[in-house]
Order: structure tokens, then C-alpha cells, then sequence
């Protein structure tokens, strides 16, 4: 007998569980369709909704059996169970007649019909007579910001969004209020949801309470929309996103389901960033810009030509991003050859990226993914906070650190899904989540103890941790070591410093070697900076050496603002020098304002790309976006430009896998990304469909231009089929998650196994990884040290140009310990200059009364402004207002 | 054989020369359409003036031929069409997206007068589809029933409903 499944019987069926699972769980996943509203696969269940009653019998003699509820109940071996029992049938029915008496008579006119829980349950439950003939109960509805519309009339009082928002997340702004019939989800006052997590309640709530606002104004059916599954571009932990777009427009984002990743979420800036591509600020021609400044306009085929000029010379020089995929930097390494290719990163980010890659590849060190921190049974923080730079981490964080330990619940015999007893035993037996960075994090409320050392006790902190791990005998005054002995699945979290890292691997490697299976996450700042890493490249600073040294070079950057990296002096003096700029990107930035020639290129919604996120998982995302006159994808035109310089290797990257060929054979380290999807889809019919089944207006959408339907789009180069023609896969490329009668997403738990978890570039070893060398300790900064801050809204720079996150960047703070401000005259709001190296920047004052004394937090990424090296020594001189910094 | 069934075929043919023609003098003399026959396909007003279509898409997803394209304009409350197409070069009439509407805009009509020597000018737009009736359906009008709010109907005031609760109170 297979000791990992059970076995029920449900309606004389056999059906097969998972010890562990609750009956629901175990139902849907055999396929059987049981209607239920509060209980959801992430949030657990609390038996609020009463309507996954089943009966249970209780032995092969007992013929009336129980009506329990399905979402309350574990399941047992042998456990013997009726859905279709006709008493627990009326019951359902009855509980959702209930329901839908105050429901308004909104489903034309609401954002979530045809997507809708409520409709598919009603649907299933069958349930199709009102009888209920008094008035229905209406509700206010409450401004909650520019993601979320609220429109209150249609809850159902399930729940579900409050024990997301609150015992989930962590938000203590939203709530239930009132009593009987009239509760209500909202706010104390009508004001923007502050959670950067609030845009999941549009997927969490099972009705259209919750409406994504920016998709309301160009809204669509789901059955109407072509899904792309997608990888967002906004962060370096890969969350899977489905792209969905209808007419060549791009109408929203949502969450694509990957286990070990970001699960059933997604963070705002991912959900609402994207709209960057509808932006007024993306590039969608090319210009030539002469010498007076004057820009003409140039067709593609043009600017291809113009590209190919400085490409026929030998005096090129290449500038990658990491916000490009790998395809478009490995067509411009190729071109202008591995000497003549830098990162376009700051000397700082370069640092930390090499340190990761020496951590990961080198030293082996086992990488913590969301999910296994989640699992985690001790949570070190070392450096950084993961919420504004890897949202989707600190998400899983909270979650470890506000349940009790699998083990105590273990103890208790209290079922990991069942929410509120798992969370109440957490008030007695905390998981520790120990955090040590300088500054105030927010992750604070759930921590069981923050040290706010400054960066260079944080790394003597690290080496005592180290050393007493090693001897256990020694002082242990943070008991930090003595915490993480006694897990047995610790993660530690760290970011920000390339020698804190080091320490923090070494930390892990010497738990790995006393028997603990710790795991390390590493912060990185962009979506594929560790694949441009990989690549091997020199940093900016390199490239703006090479620049002046050399003769009056050409200089090629791709996908880039470098004013957002480098200092303008140094820059300018630089550029100075040069023969020509050109500049490929996707939106308008400072650095394409000043190109000779500003190349416009699709961005990662209009190409199929590869991006490595920071655990080192190669994942593809795909042409999502159909629209006619879409800039092509920046390989694409570096091909072309190639092949018109007369450079003969580029003729061989005809399609995307050639060109994945190409780089494989330069970069071992990306040989992996050769099998990320299987290469038999070349004219396969039975490719998996982008359109759904049921995309309407086929014969009528271009009827205004032209009566005659036209060709579909080929989509040559991607795995997925751009029509309605072929086969839907039941693994990780299933464009939509759609099962017969469930139409919501919803859905996705009839497919428990359809996640697509990428490739690993470095695969975990059971080996005991590699201990690194310590860099000797900086030498201490005069003055204050200013650290970078790093917002979820505000400091990235494509979702930035999104203008529903645009609206929710606040103004950027320089962060002091009140006695350092004292000491300076200075109080919270007060605006200054604050100078490092040579930028300046206009800062108002915030206090953080637990910070590292000598250090200062310093917003960066702040649009248009031109980001200061950071970390370092810190001017603060009192700004003279109407003055520009 | 063969002759008797020639003989009684031409006796048939000449009683023709006596029975009532059939024969309808189109176009100057027009047939009799019930209202309820399937032909040229109109968007309605409600009893107040007001476009009915909320543009809830469910007609273009019936019409088996797809031939129905709309999109919802920006309006966060009242939805309306901003554009509204029909080709009906493809449409067979089958009148399901009248069945399907759930605010009874889009109907049939007793017209099939629609030839065109241009296909092209069989693609009707919202302005050659709206007419200023309510059609044969006199007095519906889905926003005063349905719960949204819209210009004028604040919440609580659709048919059917009580005043929007007090949440802060705790009285049943
Ligand atoms: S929540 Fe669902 S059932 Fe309610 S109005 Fe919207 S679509 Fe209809
Ligand atoms: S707002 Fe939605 S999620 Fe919250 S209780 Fe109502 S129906 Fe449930
Ligand atoms: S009558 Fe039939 S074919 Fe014509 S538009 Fe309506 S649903 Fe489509
Ligand atoms: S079904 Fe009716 S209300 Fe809905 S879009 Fe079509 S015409 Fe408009
Ligand atoms: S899902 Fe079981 S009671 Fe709500």
C-alpha cells in the first residue's frame, strides 16, 4: 500500500488523498465538483461559509450519516462520503438561495461576470428561482484608491478578503465592520488601501466586490482576452503572471500559479506595473537626432540601417541591462564581442550581483525559494528589507513568522489548513523571525526580535553567529545562533552588502555542516540582473573607462537609463568623447533623449525573452501583445543590423532558439536555458491555444478598416499557438485556467500540478557547500553613511511610468536616527540637500527612532533623478526652497 | 404507364391557369412581417432616452458567427458602448443575441430590406444601429433595478432596495 495516499469513498467512487488534506481539498483535486465560497488553497479554512456541506457516514453500517462540512473535515482512510446525497444537496441549495437574497442585480454590468465564483456556484448548486420577495440590503461604497474599486453591494460575507488582507498580509487598514446582515468590508474611512498586496483581493473575493480599476477603464470579458503566460518584469523574484491582452491592447495582469514562487499572489507593483507598456513615456518610433538636436523620424527599416553603421566599424562598444531579456544582451554581446560588452550596472550592484553568482554557482550554497521560506521554521533577516525590493518574499516571510511551527502544530494535532487554530497556537509558540538590518523594516510587527545594528556590526554580527554556531560554548548575547541550531529548516535573508552575503552564505554553510538543512535568499536589485551577471561582463564605470581611453568609440546601449546608474559628471565627460550613441529601449528615458539615434524596441510584453530571477531560475516569458504596429523585439533589430553591417554570425539567429543556441555555446552557464521549453512545437497544430474557446467578435473586430477577416498572427518562434486552434496542456503552459463550470480563477485547483517552475541554472547539490573568503572589513565612512531606501511603489523604473502606481509613489525621505537629526537641527519634514560623491538630491526628513546611530536611509530610484552611489558618505545641507537641487 | 402519368401531369399544369396567384409584387407590394421575425438588428433606448446597451458583451459571446465587436467605454458607473459593430455580412439572424441580452437593447426587427453591391457597407456602426424607441420592449430599464449607482440613482434607490446600511451601527 502507498503510505503517501489515502483512499475515500465518495459516492461508491474510489477517489485518492493526500494525508494532511482536508475533504474539500482532497475533492477538487480528484476532479469532483463541490461548491464552496470561503475556503481558498493559500488561506486554509475556517468553515464560515457553510456551503461545502457533505454527508459523512460513519462506517459501512450507518445508512443516515452526518452532514459535516467538507472544508472542516480531514480526511481519514476509508472515510465514506455522499456529495450527491439529496439532504446535503438541499442544504447547499439553501445556503446559497440565502446568500443571493441581497445580492444586487449587477452581473451585466460587474467586472467579474463570467469570471465570477458566485455565478459558477449558483450555476452548479443549480439553484435558478428567487423566492425571496422583501427588500435587498444595499452598502456604500468606498474610495479605496487608484488599484482597487470597491463595490460592496455584491459581498457575500465570506470573509475571505479580510483574512487575507489582515491575518495573511498583514494590513491593518481594512476590516469588517457591523453586525447580523449588515456587515461590511472596508475601511474606518474611505482612503487608499496601504497593502501593496491589495490588488489579490480582486482574484480573492469570489464575487466583484474588489474590481482592478485600471482594467475597469478598457475592460473586457475573460473569455474575450488572449493569456500569455508571462514573467513579471519588475522585480528579481520572477513571479508567473498571465498577460492578457485583446486587440493589440494590453488590458491587465494576473496571477499565473507557480508553487514554488509567488503561489496564489501577486504584490501591486507586479499586478499594476505593467500598464507601463500603455504609458505615454514608451518609445513607439525611432529618431535620428543631428547635431543641432533636431530629431527625425525613421522607419524600422532605417533605423536597422542607421544601427548597422557603427556595427561595421571595430571601434564599438556594448552597454547590456538588466531589464533586458537574455536574448537581446547575449545579440549585443554577440555583436560587438565579449571584450567590447559591459553590464550597465553601478560598481555597487555589479558587486553584489558577482558575490551572488559566486554564492550560487561557485560555493553552492542551497537557495531558499518563497515557498521553502514560508516553510521556514527560523527566519534570519541580515541587511535588507525584502518587502519594497522581493515583496512577494517578505509575503512568504510573514507567513512562517505568523503561524506556529508545522512541528508544534504537529504537537497539537491542529491541520495546517486549519486557519484559525493554526494561527492561534502561533501567539504561544512563535516561529522566530529574527530580523538585523539598520533600519526599521516592515516586517517588523511579526519579528520576534529586530537589532538595528549599523553595516559594520551587522557583519561582526555575522561572524559572531558564525563562530558560535562553530562553538557553541562562546557568549551568545542575541541568541541568534542558539535559534538557528534548533530548526531544522532555517533560511536566512540577506541583501544590500557583498560582504554580508559572504558571511551570511558562510552562516549556512556551517549549519549545513552541523546537520541543519538551511537555505540562503539572496536580494537582488532587477528583474535579470543575475543573468546579466552571468554574462560575465564589467560594470558601467568599465564601459565609461573604455570610452575615454579609447578613440572616439561607437557606444550601443540597450534597454538602459544610464543616468539611473552612474554619476552625470563622469557620464557626461564620458559621452563627450564619443563618436555616436545609440540607444534601444522600449520607453523614453534621459539617456534615449540624448542618443543620436533612439531606437524604439517592443518591450517584454512583445517578445519572447528569458530572464534569470534571483535564485537562479531561467524562466521564459512570451509575445503577449498582438498589436500591428508593435516595435519589434530589440534582438530582432540587433539581427537585422548585424546582418546589414555584414557580420555573417548574425544571419544564424534566424529564430529565438538559434539565438538561445548561440549563447549556450558562448556561456555554459546559460546552457540550461536550452531546454526551458521543448522545440517540437515548430508547425505543430496542437500547440496550446493563446485565444480561449469562446474569443468573440472574430468576423467583426477589423470589419471597420476592412470587411475581409485577415490572416491570424504566425507566432513563429514561440511555443504557443496564436489562435483558437489546438490542444490545452495541463502543465505549466496552460494559457487559461478554465475548467467545464469553472470559470474563475477558481479553476486553477482542478489543475494541482499545472505550475511551471522554470529552469535552475544551479542545481542544489547535496554537497556540503564551500565556505568564502571574508573581504577585510571597509574602513569606517566619516559623516553618515547613507543606504539606499528601495520603494515598492516608485523606486523601479518601469512601473513607475504605470500612472496607477505612479499615483501612490510617495515623496522620497532621507531616514536619520532622531539624535543624529538633533544633533543637526533638523526635524521630520524638513527639506534638504543631501550630497554624496558628487549628485545631490532634495530629501525631506523622516525619523526612524530605532536606527543605527551614523547611518541615514536615503530614497533612490526616484523618477528622473539621477541615483546617487549609494552606500556612502552622506552632505546634509539645508535646502533654500523654490531653489532647484 | 408512362403516358397516363404524362397526360395527368399536363391536366395539373392547366388547372393552374384557374387558381388564385401567389405571386407577391415586390417590391411595390410588401409581404406581411410578424413583429417578432428576425431581420435587420437595432440597439434600443429605455423609457428615459438613455442607450440601453451596457456593453456586457454577452451578445458577441452567443453570435455564432461572431460578428458582433463592442467595447465598453472608460465610465467606471454607468457602462455604455463606445463602440458597437455589427457585420452583417456574416450575421445569420438567428436572433440569439437578442435572447441573450440581459437589458433587451439589441432586437430584431421586421426588416431585411439590407442589400448592399459593397460588402463593406453591410458593417454597421453604433450610429447606424441606435434607434430613439424603446423597440418592442416598452418599459424596461435595467439601471433602475440593477445595484450600481449611477447618475441620479444613488445606492439604495433601485427597485427593490432598502437604504444603504450604517455600518457602525449595531442594531439588526
Ligand atoms: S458578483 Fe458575480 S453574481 Fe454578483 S453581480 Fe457580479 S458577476 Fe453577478
Ligand atoms: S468582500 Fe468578497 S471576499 Fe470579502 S466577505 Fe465579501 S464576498 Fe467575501
Ligand atoms: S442574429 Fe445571430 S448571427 Fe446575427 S448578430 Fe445576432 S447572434 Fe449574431
Ligand atoms: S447583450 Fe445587450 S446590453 Fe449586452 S452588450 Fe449586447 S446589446 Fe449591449
Ligand atoms: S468552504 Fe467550507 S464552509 Fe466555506
Amino acid at each position: 500500500m502507498d503510505l503517501n495516499h489515502l483512499h475515500l469513498d465518495v459516492d461508491r467512487t474510489i477517489i485518492t488523498a493526500q494525508p494532511g488534506q482536508n475533504v474539500l481539498e482532497a475533492c477538487l483535486s480528484a476532479k469532483l465538483d463541490l461548491p464552496y465560497f470561503c475556503w481558498h488553497p493559500a488561506l486554509g479554512a475556517v468553515g464560515a461559509c457553510r456551503q461545502c456541506a457533505v454527508k459523512l457516514f460513519n462506517g459501512p453500517e450507518d445508512h443516515t450519516g452526518t452532514i459535516v462540512m467538507a472544508c472542516m473535515t480531514p480526511v481519514t482512510p476509508g472515510m465514506r462520503l455522499s456529495i450527491t446525497d439529496p439532504a446535503t444537496a438541499q442544504f447547499r441549495d439553501r445556503v446559497i438561495e440565502f446568500v443571493l437574497t441581497n445580492h444586487p442585480h449587477d452581473c451585466p454590468v460587474c467586472e467579474v461576470g463570467g469570471e465570477c465564483h458566485l455565478q459558477d456556484m449558483t450555476a452548479l448548486v443549480k439553484h435558478t428561482e428567487r423566492r425571496y420577495r422583501f427588500t435587498k440590503r444595499t452598502h456604500l461604497n468606498q474610495d479605496l484608491g487608484p488599484f482597487i474599486r470597491h463595490e460592496m453591494n455584491r459581498c457575500i460575507g465570506c470573509y475571505r478578503c479580510v483574512r487575507f488582507y489582515r491575518d495573511y498580509a498583514g494590513g491593518d487598514d481594512f476590516g469588517v465592520f457591523g453586525a447580523n446582515r449588515n456587515i461590511y468590508f472596508g475601511r474606518a474611512t474611505p482612503s487608499t488601501l496601504d497593502s501593496e498586496f491589495a490588488g489579490n483581493l480582486v482574484e480573492v473575493c469570489p464575487t466583484g466586490v474588489f474590481v482592478d480599476k485600471p482594467f475597469a477603464t478598457r475592460f473586457r470579458r475573460k473569455w474575450d482576452m488572449r493569456a500569455t503566460p508571462s514573467i513579471c518584469p519588475h522585480c528579481a523574484v520572477g513571479c508567473n503572471i498571465t498577460v492578457q491582452e485583446r486587440e493589440g491592447e494590453f488590458r491587465r495582469v494576473v496571477n499565473r500559479y507557480n508553487a514554488a514562487l509567488n503561489g496564489y499572489f501577486l504584490c501591486d507593483r507586479g499586478r499594476f506595473g505593467v500598464d507601463f507598456i500603455r504609458s505615454p513615456a514608451r518609445r513607439r518610433t525611432s529618431a535620428q537626432r543631428d547635431a543641432q538636436g533636431t530629431e527625425t523620424p525613421l522607419d524600422i527599416a532605417a533605423a536597422t540601417a542607421a544601427l548597422a553603421e557603427p556595427l561595421q566599424t571595430n571601434n564599438v562598444i556594448g552597454i547590456g541591462s538588466p531589464r533586458a531579456s537574455l536574448e537581446a544582451n547575449a545579440a549585443l554581446r554577440l555583436l560587438v564581442g565579449p571584450a567590447h560588452f559591459y553590464a550597465g550596472v553601478s560598481d555597487h550592484d555589479a558587486d553584489i550581483i558577482a558575490t551572488a553568482i559566486t554564492i550560487l554557482r561557485d560555493a553552492a550554497v542551497p537557495i531558499a525559494t518563497p515557498a521553502d521560506a514560508a516553510q521556514a521554521d527560523a527566519v534570519l533577516i541580515l541587511g535588507e528589507d525584502p518587502s519594497d525590493i522581493a515583496p512577494i518574499l517578505a509575503l512568504s516571510l510573514r507567513q512562517s513568522a505568523q503561524r506556529a511551527t508545522s512541528e508544534a502544530l504537529a504537537i497539537r494535532q491542529i491541520p495546517v489548513w486549519n486557519d484559525s487554530a493554526a494561527r492561534r497556537s502561533a501567539a504561544g509558540s512563535p516561529t522566530p523571525l529574527i530580523i538585523a538590518t539598520p533600519m526599521s523594516t516592515r516586517l517588523d510587527d511579526c519579528a520576534t526580535a529586530c537589532l538595528r545594528p549599523a553595516p559594520t556590526a551587522l557583519l561582526t554580527l555575522a561572524a559572531t553567529i558564525k563562530a558560535q554556531l562553530e562553538h557553541p560554548s562562546a557568549a551568545d548575547p542575541t541568541a541568534i545562533a542558539a535559534i538557528l541550531c534548533c530548526a531544522s529548516a532555517p533560511v536566512i535573508v540577506v541583501g544590500g552588502d557583498s560582504a554580508l552575503m559572504r558571511a551570511a552564505a558562510n552562516i549556512v554553510t556551517t549549519l549545513r555542516r552541523i546537520g541543519i538543512a538551511a537555505r540562503l535568499s539572496i536580494l537582488l536589485p532587477e528583474a535579470n540582473s543575475l543573468g546579466l551577471g552571468l554574462f560575465g561582463a564589467p560594470p558601467l564605470s568599465a564601459a565609461l573607462a573604455a570610452i575615454q581611453t579609447g578613440s572616439a568609440p561607437h557606444v550601443i546601449v540597450l534597454e538602459n537609463d544610464l543616468h539611473r546608474r552612474s554619476e552625470t559628471g563622469p557620464l557626461e565627460h564620458a559621452f563627450s568623447h564619443i563618436a555616436s550613441l545609440s540607444v534601444l529601449d522600449c520607453i523614453e528615458t534621459p539617456t534615449t533623449a540624448t542618443a543620436d539615434l533612439a531606437i524604439a524596441v517592443g518591450s517584454f510584453a512583445d517578445a519572447n525573452g528569458t530572464i534569470v530571477n534571483q535564485e537562479g531560475r531561467a524562466q521564459r516569458s512570451f509575445k503577449a501583445i498582438f498589436g500591428a504596429d508593435d516595435p519589434a523585439p530589440s534582438w530582432h533589430i540587433l539581427r537585422n543590423a548585424g546582418i546589414a553591417a555584414g557580420r555573417l554570425e548574425a544571419t544564424a539567429w534566424a529564430g529565438h532558439r538559434d539565438l538561445i543556441e548561440a549563447m549556450a555555446a558562448n556561456l555554459p552557464d546559460l546552457a540550461a536555458c536550452r531546454i526551458l521549453w521543448p522545440h517540437t512545437y515548430e508547425g505543430d497544430m496542437q500547440r496550446p491555444p493563446t485565444l480561449p474557446h469562446r474569443y468573440s467578435g472574430r468576423t467583426a473586430v477589423n470589419a471597420a478598416s476592412h470587411v475581409r477577416e485577415p490572416q491570424p498572427f504566425a507566432n513563429p518562434d514561440s511555443p504557443l499557438g496564436p489562435t483558437m486552434e489546438g490542444t490545452m496542456p495541463r502543465t505549466g503552459l496552460m494559457p487559461h485556467v478554465w475548467s467545464p463550470g469553472w470559470n474563475s480563477v477558481q479553476a486553477n485547483l482542478k489543475f494541482p500540478s499545472a505550475a511551471e517552475p522554470g529552469v535552475m541554472l544551479f542545481p542544489a547539490s547535496t554537497r556540503i557547500p564551500a565556505e568564502l573568503p571574508l573581504p577585510h572589513p571597509p574602513s569606517p565612512t566619516p559623516g553618515i553613511l547613507a543606504l539606499p531606501i528601495r520603494r515598492v511603489f516608485g523606486s523601479e523604473e518601469l512601473s513607475n511610468l504605470a500612472p496607477a502606481v505612479a499615483s501612490r509613489v510617495g515623496s522620497p525621505i532621507l531616514r536619520l536616527n532622531p539624535a543624529d537629526a538633533a544633533t543637526r537641527g533638523l526635524s521630520a519634514g524638513t527639506m534638504v540637500d543631501c550630497t554624496i560623491g558628487t549628485t545631490t538630491v532634495r530629501r525631506s526628513i523622516a525619523l526612524d527612532p530605532t536606527m543605527a546611530a551614523g547611518v541615514a536611509g536615503l530614497t533612490i530610484g526616484v523618477q528622473g533623478e539621477a541615483n546617487p552611489p549609494l552606500p556612502g558618505s552622506l552632505t546634509i545641507t539645508a535646502s533654500h526652497p523654490g531653489e532647484p537641487s | 404507364m408512362f403516358i397516363i402519368s404524362a397526360i395527368r401531369t399536363l391536366w395539373l399544369t392547366f388547372l393552374h391557369l384557374f387558381h388564385k396567384t401567389e405571386t407577391v409584387q415586390y417590391p411595390e407590394q410588401k409581404p406581411y412581417l410578424a413583429p417578432r421575425y428576425r431581420g435587420r438588428i437595432v440597439l434600443t433606448r429605455d423609457p428615459d432616452g438613455e442607450e440601453r446597451c451596457v456593453s456586457c458583451y454577452l451578445c458577441a459571446a452567443v453570435c455564432p458567427c461572431d460578428c458582433i465587436s463592442l467595447q465598453k467605454s472608460a465610465a467606471p458607473d454607468q457602462w455604455t458602448p463606445e463602440h458597437f459593430r455589427i457585420n452583417f455580412s456574416r450575421c445569420i439572424f438567428c436572433g440569439f443575441c437578442e435572447e441573450a441580452c440581459p437589458t433587451s437593447a439589441i432586437q430584431l426587427i421586421p426588416d431585411f430590406e439590407m442589400s448592399e453591391i459593397s460588402r463593406q457597407s453591410l458593417v454597421y456602426e453604433k450610429e447606424h444601429l441606435l434607434i430613439a424607441g424603446t423597440g418592442k420592449v416598452p418599459d424596461y430599464n435595467f439601471y433602475r433595478i440593477a445595484g450600481v449607482a449611477t447618475p441620479g440613482k444613488p445606492k439604495g434607490a433601485a427597485l427593490n432596495e432598502s437604504p444603504p446600511v450604517d455600518p457602525r451601527g449595531l442594531l439588526p
